[in-house]
């Protein structure tokens, strides 16, 4: 190519020629370097990139990049290797500075967060302690509310028991008016028979009313034996629950059958005074039994007397008479 | 004359070399001052950094300090007023460097004490629950 035209080829090499000297002035011109600054600007970055020194508010990072630029500006400037060390050398001691700073940050912060949370823990403990404190005062009272029902209740256990033995004494007191009541009545009762002369016999209290009532050979009643007659009412009526057993008796003259009629007419008699005085006559039954069941011997007039008699028997409150 | 004439160029010499002399004397003067403040700056630092860090742990770059901050001195005496300025630069960083880290070492100690308070409070509060 160049060597058909001979005038051209030494004109076209003072470009690349130029083209050369210009590549080889920018080698030489390249920024120089110097190992410790190199290491100091890696420190630096590394430092500045570390989470650690983010947002430190001192001046470390500032004295720490002045001294860097220091440095740069040495080396760019061609300032000797001994004065960009030196430069490169304050750089790194400041990085050290700043690195130092937010080990430094990072310790307090573990302080103030640790001191944070053990005042949350005491904070704790003293509540703990507190409600401990709170539920023991509130099981206490709940004691003391517990012991005043107790106590109440047992007020109440006293006061109905005091109503009680008051009652109990009522009773107690009416029993005994009772009790009062009933031997009174006893007393009247034995007043009575002992009035009417009754003897305590197998069968109940029996009365004998003589031959005062009648006549020989007769069925009514004598006037004067009237007497006897008012008594037995007297009692018949003052104890309404006791009935009474009418048997008539004869001595042994004349027949038998005669005796036996005219026994239990006699009965039949008293019964009759008895129920036109006002004893019921459902409470009053009569037999006549002749001379049966003497209670002397008939051979004498005063054993014959004896024998001549009405018997009445009077029963208990159960209006019982057992038969003879 | 020419005896005059013969005196002249090295008188003339003379005076040249020694406003030469001059000139170069108080460039040197003018380019490196005795470092007399930040050598004053220095000497406080290493005193501080001294008082901060005697109590705890001892601190590699104090020792450096100190040497640094004495071959400072020496320098100036020599009236190497750049190398004394330099030394005396160095003496000052690394003398806070080191009370920095006496500083981190003590704020490291508290944190690793008041953690380990935290976690007794923790285990006695947890050995205290019913």
């Amino acid at each position: 190519m160049t060597t058909p035209l001979p005038r051209t080829p030494r004109p076209a090499l003072w470009p690349l020629a130029l083209v050369a000297l210009a590549a080889i002035t920018a080698c030489a011109s390249a920024p120089p370097s110097n190992a410790r600054l190199d290491d100091a600007r890696t420190q630096l970055r590394a430092a500045r990139a570390d989470p650690q020194t983010q947002g430190l508010g001192g001046p470390e990072l500032q004295n720490a990049n002045a001294a860097m630029d220091a440095a740069e500006t040495a080396l760019a400037r061609g300032d000797d290797s001994a004065s960009v060390d030196h430069l490169a050398y304050l750089a790194s001691q400041r990085t050290v500075l700043l690195q130092q700073a937010g080990l430094r940050r990072s310790a307090e912060a573990t302080v103030a967060q640790a001191t944070g949370q053990r005042d949350q823990l005491r904070l704790a403990a003293r509540t703990q302690e507190a409600d401990g404190a709170i539920r023991s005062a509130q099981a206490a009272q709940r004691d003391a509310q517990a012991s005043q029902r107790d106590a109440q209740g047992a007020q109440r256990q006293a006061e109905a028991s005091q109503r009680d033995a008051q009652a109990a004494q009522r009773q107690a007191g009416a029993a005994q008016l009772q009790a009062g009541d009933a031997e009174r009545r006893a007393a009247d009762l034995a007043r009575q028979l002992q009035a009417m002369d009754a003897r305590q016999t197998d069968r109940g209290m029996v009365v004998t009313i003589g031959d005062v009532l009648f006549d020989t050979d007769r069925a009514d009643i004598k006037p004067g034996g009237q007497r006897s007659m008012d008594k037995l009412v007297a009692f018949l009526q003052a104890y309404p629950m006791r009935r009474a057993l009418v048997e008539g008796f004869t001595d042994s003259t004349g027949g038998a059958d005669h005796n036996l009629a005219l026994s239990a007419k006699r009965a039949d008699a008293v019964r009759s005074a008895l129920v036109s005085a006002g004893v019921g006559a459902e409470r009053v039954r009569t037999q006549g039994f002749g001379e049966a069941h003497p209670v002397a011997g008939n051979a004498d007039a005063g054993g014959r007397q004896m024998n001549r008699r009405v018997e009445i028997v009077l029963s208990d409150d159960s209006g019982l008479i057992p038969a003879r | 004359m020419p005896s005059t004439h013969h005196h002249t160029p090295p008188r003339r010499l003379q005076r040249h070399t020694l406003a030469a002399l001059a000139v170069l004397a108080l460039g040197a003067c003018a380019s490196v001052p005795p470092p007399t403040a930040q050598l004053a700056v220095s000497t406080a630092a290493v005193a501080h950094a001294n008082a901060a860090t005697g109590q705890g742990m001892p601190q590699p770059e104090l020792a450096l300090a100190r040497d640094k901050l004495q071959r400072a001195n020496q320098a100036l005496a020599d009236k190497d007023n750049l190398a004394a300025g330099r030394l005396a630069l160095e003496a000052q960083v690394d003398a806070l460097v080191a009370e920095s880290r006496g500083e981190t070492n003590k704020a490291r100690l508290a944190a690793q004490e008041v953690q380990a308070a935290g976690q007794a409070l923790t285990d006695e509060m947890a050995r205290k629950k019913p």
